[in-house]
């Protein structure tokens, strides 16, 4: 019994210590965040702060362009979020709840779009944007995001979908109950949980795009979170302090959705592998 | 299930639809229209009709070649790392024990941190002046005064093993989701038959794991083979064109040549290798439905 | 089969879609508009002007000097508009494709060249003429030297200069007195001595750029001028395939692989890290322009008072640097070419607009005759040690010196030299690096 005892004692901490090994880089962003910057730069193994201090994130958030760039990733982020999952609720209740002939086509076309890579499409996508004149704008650069987001999307809410017995929207329609009513009224209540991780999971793409970013915003003012880090590198010298704590506030976000919505993002988004 | 008028399915799906065509396909064709153009911003503000000359330099650029040999070694690399990583945290954290709810979902940090974050704190870590971690690898003497990202023979296996650090999180749920998925009775009857820790990983746990690491792995390969903000972030590319991948190369030729048409044909190029790979993915899919 | 013959029909109706639609874009080229020209029924003539800054001071700069030249030209109204530097290029390629270009505007100088092969371009010759006529003397001979060399292309004038700026070497002179040097190298040979005596187990002797960025080819620029060597030979093709420019890249690379005077990580390092090592203290030498004294005074370290600018040392062929700056220039299809030339002569007249619109840039202004002007808006000690940027523009030179500059400049000023440098820092052979050099801009030049 003790030596039972001593063995998942053991286990836990061999864990442990290889998690924190593993997440060190984290721990140590996170830390150095509140050091001041002659610490950063002088005591840099300190993994806990000698002192702390929150003076990087002011000097973070009072940089030329970061708020700006917040407000903006902020609007791309929810905008994305809200119109990728609308229009992925329809297309998984069309995939889930109907038959039709080109079904099969439409649903290898998402499996194949979800695979699609930014950077393959960003020639083509830039050049017709600049055309439109759509470059160094915001709604240009939902419309990339909406490519990027909205395959998983459907795949998703059409797995979370089909796990809702057909019985149920067929018992409403018996009732006189129209095709939108089923969608509105009995199907999204059922998985609105899932379906708020399914836009929670989009807000998080956009949030930390980088490519479409950078490739289509170039003025100080349209930047999104990503961009404006970069520009805190500033033109002569690299603020550490400031760094760390512009990494430490791009990632707040999407851990807390992630940490919140993990159950249904997790099932999700290995549905298609694991579950098969 | 009955089946439901056919219109109202294609009205639900047409937004989606409408998506598809105009942010999809039609750019994607357009880019193949491209691919076949000459279009140097310094030469001419609209492309010029090329034929094939576009691909037959693209089969005589030894740049291109090299970055192509190089991004399969990136790519088996990050995968091979991300596998190794992940099993060892599965079968950690599979475990039943108290810490191992919290420390599965803490292992996701690294995955959820977007792509910026990471390249600049690994960056950093690793800089020659200032990197914590690199001065704990020159006390070791596994580094020199420079940097690992300033060595063009080390700066690839660099940025590779960091693109694992990130990707291996996603590998590491996949696989301890099919391990709490097998019975616990398999291997109560392997003890009863004298099967020692290893031989029950051996027989039962590795070959029920390997559909998913294969699936998983096509999925993180694909990934892999065409990142761009990592690397772009930690390197652009350098030193000399040690760590220049694909997407890259690719990113180069648009934005610093201003060469339009052949980042259009390298594009190209990829794409047709992801139909190879998503051929692959979507046949492993069909063959583990039917069966 | 049949859903076969349905896909491939539609990918059919998509191509054509596709095909038609990139086929009509540039049809849609902006209307004339009827009268727009015409300025005589008391119409204004409009003059759309891109300014590149954002900061305001220079913005303001700017909107007092266009109400001065309005006044003085009821006529004319000149409309500025802000479009910033990172974005100028795309909003310049977009509106040549659109036909929405603006009538006058910034330009860096290094791209003037590109604009001007493309033909998108008006001449300023004509007006230059005129002007010297009034004002009985050349005033392209008021000019920097080296702006002849981006501005005079194909002997004709492109651009009218606004503002200059050209790098130096920055020394710590409590370092250089602790090591019992008296005066700031003169010639790159010193430097190199000057630099060894510096080293210590803190302080390296100087920084020197060497990742693919814009400071490694300027700073290097300065070093293989200075050895007499040339960016494009006699037939316009790469002209490094010399002795000259191998012994410079063999100096300047020799400061980190033979020296170690520069820092470990120099292969990797641009701007910002020297910058940065520089306001840490770890630094005794920096070759950069005046721009960097804020970033360095607010980081207000004791030895800030014994921070000195120096000459860019001189090389066998002798004294060089680096020449930056930006013109106003004047595009072609303008519909009030002469309204918009009167507001480019306004502005860019030492003795009208150029005095007030160039100073809030910190930069000297692009005319040698208010240099000095310039030079008095910076109190003692700093204007003597400022006085060393504008002597040094007289030494200051494009890359292609002594050739005018080639609109694939713009494309190979990106990473091409740059990678030379490195490539030898990491272990390459200067003799390959060169050849390889020349490959990438004869390639480059023949496209």
């Amino acid at each position: 019994m003790t030596n039972k005892r001593f063995k998942n004692f053991a286990f836990d901490a061999a864990t442990i210590g290889l998690v924190l090994v593993y997440l060190f880089p984290i721990i140590w962003l996170y830390s150095a965040s509140l050091k001041p910057t002659t610490d950063i730069v002088g005591a840099p193994f300190d993994l806990l702060p000698r002192s702390v201090t929150l003076s990087n994130f002011t000097r973070m958030w009072n940089a030329v362009g970061f708020q700006d760039a917040l407000r903006n990733s902020l609007v791309v982020a929810l905008a994305t979020a809200v119109v990728v999952t609308s229009i992925a609720l329809l297309a998984a209740f069309s995939l889930s709840r109907f038959r039709y002939r080109l079904q099969g086509v439409f649903a290898t076309t998402i499996l194949a779009m979800q695979m699609l890579p930014g950077i393959v499409m960003v020639v083509p996508l830039i050049v017709i944007l600049r055309r439109m004149n759509l470059t160094d704008n915001i709604l240009g650069l939902m419309i990339t995001y909406l490519l990027l987001g909205l395959p998983v999307a459907v795949w998703m809410l059409k797995g979370y979908m089909d796990e809702i017995p057909p019985a149920l929207d067929e018992a409403a329609m018996i009732d006189g109950a129209t095709d939108w009513q089923v969608l509105t009224r009995i199907i999204i209540p059922l998985m609105a949980p899932a379906t708020v991780a399914v836009a929670a999971f989009t807000f998080m793409l956009a949030w930390g795009e980088y490519l479409f970013a950078l490739s289509l915003m170039t003025s100080t003012e349209s930047k999104t979170l990503p961009l404006a880090l970069q520009a805190a590198l500033g033109r002569y010298t690299i603020d550490w302090g400031m760094l760390t704590a512009g990494g430490v506030l791009i990632s707040i976000p999407p851990t807390i959705l992630f940490i919140y919505f993990q159950r249904y993002l997790l099932g999700g988004l290995t549905s298609g592998s694991v579950k098969g | 299930m009955g089946s439901r008028r056919s219109a109202a399915g294609y009205l639900f799906f047409a937004p989606a639809l409408i998506v598809f065509l105009l942010v999809g396909l039609y750019p994607i064709l357009y880019q193949i229209y491209l691919s076949f153009t000459d279009w140097y911003l310094l030469r001419s503000l609209t492309p010029v009709w090329y034929g094939l000359d576009g691909y037959k330099r693209l089969l005589a650029d030894t740049v291109l070649w090299e970055s192509f040999l190089r991004t399969i070694i990136w790519t088996v690399g990050t995968v091979a790392l991300e596998f190794v990583i992940g099993l060892l945290f599965a079968l950690l954290l599979n475990r039943r024990s108290r810490i191992n709810a919290i420390l599965s979902g803490l292992i996701l940090l690294p995955w959820v941190a977007p792509s910026i974050v990471v390249a600049y704190t690994w960056r950093w870590l690793l800089d020659g002046q200032y990197g914590a971690l690199h001065q704990v690898l020159y006390q070791f003497g596994l580094v020199g005064e420079r940097s690992l990202l300033v060595d063009p023979s080390l700066a690839l296996l660099a940025v590779t093993a960091v693109s694992a650090w990130k990707g291996a999180p996603f590998m590491t749920i996949a696989l301890l989701a099919t391990l709490k998925s097998i019975p616990e009775e398999l291997y109560e009857a392997a003890a009863v038959d004298g099967a020692n820790l290893w031989n029950q990983f051996r027989f039962i746990t590795f070959p029920l794991l390997i559909p998913v690491s294969v699936v998983m792995s096509l999925i993180l390969g694909v990934l892999a083979f065409y990142s761009f903000d990592l690397v772009w972030i930690m390197t652009k590319g350098g030193p000399t064109d040690a760590t220049l991948l694909l997407g890259v190369y690719l990113f180069r030729q648009f934005f610093e040549r201003n060469e339009l048409s052949y980042a259009a044909t390298i594009g190209v190029a990829m794409l047709l290798l992801l139909l190879a790979f998503s051929s692959v993915y979507l046949g492993l899919l069909r063959k583990r439905q039917t069966a | 089969m049949k859903f076969r013959l349905f896909s491939s029909l539609f990918v059919l109706v998509l191509l054509a879609f596709a095909l038609s639609s990139c086929a009509s874009v540039p049809a849609q080229a902006p209307a004339e508009q009827p009268g727009a020209e015409t300025t005589d029924e008391g119409v204004p003539a409009s003059v759309v002007f891109w300014q590149f800054f954002t900061d305001p001071p220079i913005i303001a700069a700017y909107e007092n000097a266009i109400q001065e030249f309005e006044t003085l030209h009821p006529d004319i109204d000149v409309q500025m508009e802000i479009v910033p530097w990172a974005e100028q290029q795309q909003k310049l390629t977009t509106a040549l494709t659109t036909g929405a270009l603006p009538d006058v505007s910034m330009l860096g100088n290094n791209v003037v060249a590109q604009y001007q092969a493309i033909g998108a371009l008006e001449s300023l010759s004509p007006y230059f003429e005129q002007w010297s006529e009034e004002a009985g003397e050349d005033i392209t001979a008021d000019f920097w030297p080296g702006d002849r060399y981006y501005y005079l292309l194909e002997d004709e004038w492109w651009g009218s200069p606004m503002n200059v700026e050209t790098r130096a070497l920055w020394y710590r002179a409590d370092l250089f007195a602790e090591a019992g040097i008296e005066e700031p190298p003169n010639t790159w040979a010193d430097l190199r001595d000057v630099a060894i005596q510096l080293t210590t187990d803190d302080v390296y002797g100087i920084g020197v750029p060497g990742a693919i960025d814009y400071p490694t080819l300027q700073v290097f620029t300065n070093v293989y001028l200075g050895y007499g060597a040339r960016f494009l030979n006699d037939d316009g093709m790469c002209g490094f395939d010399t002795p000259e420019f191998r012994e410079a890249l063999q100096y300047y690379t020799d400061l980190y692989l033979v020296d170690g005077v520069t820092p470990p990580d120099t292969p990797n390092y641009s701007r910002e890290q020297l910058v940065q090592m520089l306001s840490e203290g770890k630094l005794a030498m920096y070759i950069d322009g005046p721009w960097i004294y804020g970033t360095l005074a607010e980081a207000n370290p004791e030895w800030l008072p014994d921070l000195k600018v120096a000459l860019i040392p001189e090389g066998p062929a002798g004294r060089y640097g680096f020449l930056g700056g930006w013109p106003l220039v004047l595009w072609k299809g303008s519909d009030n070419p002469d309204a918009a030339w009167e507001w480019i002569k306004f502005a860019t007249d030492p003795e009208q607009g150029l005095p007030d619109i160039a100073a809030p840039a910190n930069l000297p202004p692009g005319r040698q005759s208010i240099a000095d002007q310039w030079l008095e808006a910076y109190e003692e000690p700093l204007r003597s040690e400022f006085n060393f940027f504008l002597e040094g523009l007289q030494y200051a030179q494009p890359y292609q010196y002594p050739d005018p500059e080639i609109p694939e400049m713009a494309s190979l000023e990106v990473d091409a030299v740059q990678t030379a440098v490195q490539s030898v820092m990491l272990g390459q052979s200067v003799d390959d690096a060169v050849t390889q050099l020349c490959e990438r801009i004869n390639d480059t030049l023949s496209r």
